[in-house]
């Protein structure tokens, strides 16, 4: 046996270490405010980022938020800055309307394909019309459909700007509602012939040394949850919806209205977890619904001071710093009446909204009627991940968010080295998570793009000597 | 966004309501007015309109094809509503009848026009004369005549004659029918309807239960009689066909004078590649004639 030992010893032959180039540039996808920190803390470093958003402009869904907890800042005000600054970074390319649709390589060595929608307005010439006062094209357009930005509360056209902070700020062609009339390439509308309605898609290649996925999270459909109401009653609406009513730069100003008639409503119902942690829906949990609700009590609070606000929880599901503390401050400050109760049914009747349900703590049955009723619906993944998520060959977990590789010593890097994840796209979090998540991302992308040249057969090799022994 | 489209049944109505916190947007498809033709399918740049297959039994017409729309693609433009050869899609922007397309001049109106020659038929003339036979032939009910009598019973004079333009398919019964020739009628489709009677199988007239001007009609032998004549080219008939008996071929769409994109896509959906290219010769020969008259005047 020793022999044979020996024998082997002799034949063995030194192990060259393989080298491979490193391309010093980091690939993001998705320009949410954790894709946007993790390419600035990328690009400060003096290393190239290429920012990858699947929609018309960066910021994602943060931008849609009225003020943000625990210290109640306009959700806008913090963004539009960052927003810029990335935007107009000498080291970030922004690359909108646009999707990953190819991943090949390896750690330090990724070869990306993007596909970039046409955006069918040169943004080079559009000059927002600033002379005429009101955009033309807009207004001649025939086309209208529900706006993404105000969840459906109010109407845009096939072109149009998201909202007023977008980065890059200018118009964009829906191409799907499109109905190609071209009036508004016309050069009566369009002076300066911005609109090109003959623009093609294009395909973008790029080597790049690292990836982090923020493609963030999208609200599960509200047509799933019927035993809510959501399909019947209009004035059942969506937390997010209900963010947009109370944002000073929202649909009605700042006073929160009802859909159904655009009255002030005086009575509330907040309902946390409708639809997680469901045997009938999905299980898992969205971490920040029972916070957020209460924010928005004190927020609707302070805009409707003779309003009342009941909250129908399953569980005080307020994690992080302070934030018990926060809630403590909504039953106080906003009399938030808390009821712990399971919702059965919710339905329209007279004008107005029912509710019934069960009390857990009085085994009675709960009857309410109100005005209008708050969802929080389950955080999902967004649209596509499973996809992105085969692309890059990462894990995803049951519920189809991708995984971290350990929850406490690697919480931003997945299975596949030099991906990593942050914000939402990992689990649902708050925005003082995502950013720190974010930038441990961009810490950890940092430390592949300082190494002078990159040795993936390293860590083989280590797994030969062991063997030998 | 799929929040916003509430589709419901009303009465024989599918209304489609898309309600905002500054607009509504109502889309009625009246189910008695539909005949099925399937136009709005053709020509929605959404494909939002589904026709629905018809039920038929021993050669006579059970349920006409229904339309039934997707209420997450509508966009609510109105291309269906100018189009529509029976007036049964109507838009409503907070309780008032539009259609968004047609205001923003980004597509053409459809050119349809009843016109009755006071001339010829002037109030106060005798019922004896005519019969009020426009009235009677008349198939969707479009036209009122109010009567006054005189002594006996049958005898009356015309008070007042009116067009419900909202019911008016323009199919010309009532220019035929009239003896004193004084309606006028344009149909905004120009074609051909060819039907093929030996392919039809014995006894079969869905055809001609579906047809909504009676263009093709059944005679005393039981026999299909096609009167071209009063054919709006709606194609409702070869949608119902089950031998595919009938060919409907759609020549020339009359329509104002507008430039647009999509009308050219609907076009050539509608009618084919050639009556296309002749509408795009003619447009640019006119083009042409204006730019030439142009530089001579300023020579």
């Amino acid at each position: 046996m020793t022999k044979s030992l020996e024998e082997k010893v002799i034949r063995n032959k030194e192990v060259k270490q393989l080298k491979s180039d490193l391309h010093k540039k980091a690939l993001v996808i998705g320009g949410g405010i954790a894709g946007i920190r993790a390419a600035l803390d990328i690009a400060n470093a003096g290393f190239p980022v290429v920012l990858v958003e699947k929609r018309p402009t960066i910021g994602g869904h943060m931008a849609q938020l009225a003020r943000i907890f625990p210290s109640m800042d306009l959700a806008i005000d913090i963004l539009t800055p960052l927003m810029n600054e990335v935007g107009h970074h000498p080291n970030v390319r922004v690359f909108t309307l646009s999707e990953v649709i190819g991943v090949n390589g390896h750690l330090g060595n990724f070869h990306i394909r993007l596909k970039r929608n046409p955006r069918l307005v040169d943004p080079g010439k559009c000059d927002l019309c600033k002379e005429r006062g009101s955009a033309q094209c807009v207004e001649v357009c025939p086309v209208t459909v529900p706006s993404e930005f105000d969840e459906g509360l109010t109407l845009r056209k096939a072109i149009y700007i998201p909202f007023p902070q977008a980065v890059p700020l200018t118009y964009t062609i829906d191409q799907d509602v499109c109905i190609s009339c071209g009036k508004c390439a016309q050069p009566e509308v369009c002076g300066p012939r911005a609109v090109n309605l003959a623009e093609e898609e294009e395909i973008v290649e790029e080597d790049v040394g690292v990836v982090i996925v923020t493609t963030g999270y999208e609200l599960y459909g509200q047509e799933n949850v019927a035993e809510y109401g959501a399909n019947e009653c209009p004035d059942v609406i969506t937390s997010l919806q209900f963010e947009r009513l109370l944002s000073p730069e929202g649909p009605t100003a700042g006073i929160p209205k009802r859909p159904s008639d655009r009255k002030v409503p005086k009575k509330i119902a907040l309902i946390p977890c409708a639809g997680s942690r469901d045997e009938s829906h999905l299980h898992h949990y969205s971490n920040i619904c029972f916070t957020y609700l209460a924010k928005q009590a004190i927020l609707f609070k302070k805009l409707v001071p003779n309003g009342e606000v009941y909250s129908l929880y399953g569980d005080v599901g307020a994690v992080g710093e302070n934030y018990k503390h926060f809630v403590k401050r909504a039953q106080e400050e906003a009399g938030v009446n808390y009821i712990w109760a399971e919702v059965s049914r919710i339905y329209e009747q007279d004008g107005k909204v029912k509710i019934l349900g069960v009390d857990s703590q009085l085994h009675k049955s709960v009857e309410m009627e109100v005005d209008m009723v708050v969802l929080a619906l389950p955080m999902v993944p967004s649209l596509g991940i499973k996809d992105l998520a085969d692309q890059i060959r990462i894990e995803v977990d049951e519920y189809g968010f991708p995984h971290e590789t350990h929850p406490k010593l690697r919480p931003v890097e997945s299975a596949t080295s030099g991906i990593f994840t942050a914000g939402c796209a990992q689990t649902p979090m708050d925005i003082q998570s995502t950013v720190s998540q974010a930038k441990a991302a961009a810490r950890k992308a940092l430390d592949v793009l300082t190494q002078m040249e990159h040795a993936p057969g390293s860590a083989k090799e280590k797994v030969e000597d062991s063997s030998a022994r | 966004m799929k929040r916003g489209v509430m589709k419901r049944q009303l009465d024989k109505k599918l209304v489609l309501e898309r309600k905002t916190l500054d607009t509504c947007y109502v889309l009625t498809l009246d189910d008695d007015m539909c005949v099925g033709c399937g136009i709005c399918e053709t020509i929605c740049p959404e494909e939002a309109p589904k026709l629905s297959k018809p039920v038929t039994k021993d050669g006579r017409l059970v349920e006409k094809p229904c339309i039934d729309f997707d209420a997450d693609k509508c966009t609510f433009c109105g291309e269906c509503v100018d189009l529509c050869p029976t007036n049964a899609i109507s838009i409503e922007i907070d309780g008032e009848q539009r259609v968004p397309i047609l205001e923003v001049e980004a597509f053409p109106i459809a050119k349809k026009l009843i016109a009755i020659d006071g001339k010829k038929c002037w109030l106060g003339a005798l019922i004896a004369t005519c019969d009020i036979k426009c009235q009677k032939e008349c198939p969707t009910e479009a036209i009122d005549v109010t009567v006054e009598a005189i002594g006996e019973e049958s005898a009356g004079r015309i008070v007042d004659i009116k067009v419900l333009g909202e019911k008016c398919i323009f199919c010309k019964k009532c220019e035929s029918a009239c003896p004193e020739g004084a309606i006028h009628v344009i149909t905004p489709f120009r074609g051909s309807l060819q039907l093929d009677t030996s392919l039809c199988p014995e006894g079969c007239q869905i055809c001609a239960d579906v047809c909504p001007s009676e263009a093709i009609s059944v005679d005393e032998d039981k026999k299909l009689v096609v009167t071209e004549e009063f054919c709006i080219y709606c194609g409702a008939c070869k949608q119902v066909c089950p031998e595919k008996a009938i060919k409907v071929d759609r020549a020339q769409v009359l329509h104002t004078d507008v430039q647009s994109g999509a009308w050219v896509i609907a076009l050539e959906k509608l009618t084919s590649y050639r009556p296309l290219v002749k509408e795009m010769t003619r447009k640019s020969e006119k083009k042409r004639r204006i730019r030439v008259k142009s530089l001579a005047g300023l020579r």
